[in-house]
């Protein structure tokens, strides 16, 4: 396909789902209405719903799903593993811990974002200690001890929700699973991907580079070390504020990439603005989804994104045993 | 024209066995050393140690009368360039962008591919036969395929010196010859040179000016091919009896 034509289609495909998941909701709005507000707002109640909820919850689960598919398409380049994401690997769920430390022991909230991201790099580095400094390292053995890090998270998880008051569980609960609802501020996740947007591209032709494996890599000019610790210090950032904001929000950095791929190849000059894009579309309409389904009742997210990703994970993973 | 590449009293070892000790060699112009020696003795970590990839244990190595730990990965890439033992992609890059990785050291991190870059790696892709898998996600190639792709990114690197680690690997006996031929006469010519490990004394033979002999437990013998391949050294070289026969251009080795 033509590439003006495509990216014509994806402004399209961006706008008609930012548009249905501002009209829908507990009372639905016109589409004439909405674009009529956009432009002009007033004081009605419509106006406030449009300006006040469902834009910037729209606009906020872009952000977040923009996060997780910039995050997975580095963790897939930094480990060289097109199966990887911070879900599977375990880094969300480092996060996840940290953060639900952080509720019980009342630390300022404005200390989460950190909290989150000590436990996230700590997650990662105790994969990279046991599988990443090996050489010929087998992708399942990578991917088994991911899931097995994950699974040692969830038992935290569970210890720490056993041991929370009665009255604080379903709150931690939700947001565990991913959770849209209780979007308390835009600018730390717009910052932090437009931030990991800008690094990401910058060093998309040292990215393209460290899919030969690192050796071949190095030897053809790229600084291995450096830009590992870089990348990596960009996609654990990434994750942590993602899983901050929203919880830990399963299979949108997985699959991403992997639909982008379909299009543009694996040329991370195209890849990474692309997946970010989709990545925030696709979150976009799982959280339309998840929140009218079952209306007047929400779903949370994760719940969505787990129920799609999961066979679309087990299905690449049967493709990829050629 | 002066040594391109010198090995100041180098020593390589595995745990505690010393495989090799205190090697001095130098490496001139033009050029073309085959490595031989059993399995196990050390080649692989020679090479990727010339290649500045793997740290000594002892002794110093220089390229261009500078120490190789002194350049930068660029500066090395520039200079020397690795075909690996085996290579292997999962991604579905096209063949034609990941030749084009051959030129990395050259470009600025956010320049665009030139009209030289295009030529270069179009010109490689035709010289190993691969022009026809332009288009093809490389994660699709078959072992000689993606062989066949790692020469033409080591050609399109286009460095002084070529290291080839089995270079033989995957090809079949048609084209390998062609193409081992083909990489060998580019790099050593003009101000290049070429140093491969080889598993077949007779393909070494007919390709090399110089052999260097690694046993495996320290030793080590070097020099001008037709003076170093004989049949007591390498009988000796790999704790077997070898015999050699006359062939029209050459010697043909054989275990007895």
């Amino acid at each position: 396909m033509k590439q003006p034509l495509l990216i014509l289609l994806v402004i399209l495909g961006i706008a008609s789902i930012l548009l249905l998941s501002i009209s829908y909701g507990s009372v639905s709005i016109p589409f004439a209405t909405i674009i009529d507000l956009l432009f002009n707002p007033d004081e009605t109640g419509w106006s406030r719903i449009v300006w006040e909820l469902r834009l910037p919850r729209a606009l906020f689960a872009f952000f977040i799903g923009g996060l997780l598919a910039l995050a997975g398409v580095l963790m897939q380049a930094l480990l060289r593993n097109p199966l990887a994401d911070p879900y599977i690997l375990g880094t969300s769920g480092g996060a996840a811990a940290a953060m639900l430390i952080a509720f019980l022991l009342a630390i300022p909230i404005q200390l989460h974002p950190f909290m989150a991201l000590a436990g996230a790099t700590f997650s990662t580095l105790i994969l990279l200690f046991f599988t990443g400094l090996r050489q010929g390292l087998q992708q399942q053995q990578l991917l088994l001890s991911g899931i097995i890090l994950t699974t040692g998270w969830g038992a935290l998880i569970t210890f720490l929700l056993t041991a929370a008051p009665t009255a604080r569980i379903p709150g931690m609960l939700f947001w565990l699973i991913g959770d849209l609802g209780e979007s308390a501020s835009l600018l730390l996740p717009a910052a932090t991907l437009a931030v990991g947007l800008v690094a990401a591209l910058l060093l998309a032709k040292p990215l393209d580079m460290l899919l030969l494996g690192d050796l071949q890599a190095a030897s053809l000019g790229v600084s291995v070390r450096s830009l590992r610790f870089v990348l990596l210090g960009v996609a654990v950032t990434v994750t942590a504020i993602a899983v901050t904001a929203a919880g830990p929000i399963g299979f949108v950095g997985l699959v991403t990439p992997h639909l982008v791929r379909f299009v543009t190849g694996a040329s991370h000059r195209r890849l990474i603005p692309a997946s970010v894009m989709l990545g925030g579309t696709l979150m976009m309409a799982a959280d339309l989804l998840s929140r009218t389904i079952i209306a007047p009742r929400q779903m949370p997210v994760g719940v969505f994104t787990a129920m799609i990703g999961v066979p679309i994970f087990l299905f690449l993973m049967k493709r990829m045993q050629r | 024209m002066s040594t391109l590449l010198q090995c100041q009293e180098i020593s390589i070892r595995a745990g505690n066995r010393e495989l090799i000790k205190h090697l001095q060699w130098d490496i001139e112009p033009q050029q073309c050393w085959g490595i031989l020696g059993p399995n196990a003795c050390g080649k692989t970590s020679l090479l990727h140690s010339l290649a500045g990839l793997r740290e000594l244990e002892e002794g110093e190595i220089l390229i261009q009368q500078q120490s190789i730990n002194s350049c930068s990965r660029r500066q090395l890439a520039q200079l020397i360039g690795l075909l690996f033992q085996h290579s292997s992609y999962d991604f579905p890059t096209r063949v034609e962008d990941l030749v084009m990785a051959g030129r990395f050291a050259q470009q600025k991190l956010l320049a665009g591919v030139t009209a030289e870059d295009r030529r270069l790696v179009q010109g490689a892709m035709q010289n190993y036969a691969i022009a026809q898998l332009a288009e093809r996600a490389a994660n699709t190639l078959s072992g000689g395929e993606m062989q066949r792709v790692a020469m033409a990114i080591l050609h399109t690197q286009s460095p002084r010196i070529a290291l080839l680690d089995e270079p033989e690997n995957h090809l079949d006996p048609g084209i390998m010859f062609k193409l081992l031929q083909l990489l060998t006469r580019y790099f050593s010519i003009e101000n290049r040179a070429c140093i491969m490990v080889l598993h077949d004394p007779s393909v070494a033979v007919r390709l090399c000016s110089h052999l260097l002999l690694l046993f495996g437990d320290g030793r080590y013998i070097k020099g001008r091919t037709m003076e170093t391949a004989t049949p007591e050294n390498l009988s000796e070289l790999y704790a077997h009896p070898m015999h050699a026969v006359s062939i029209d251009d050459g010697l043909l080795f054989y275990p007895g």
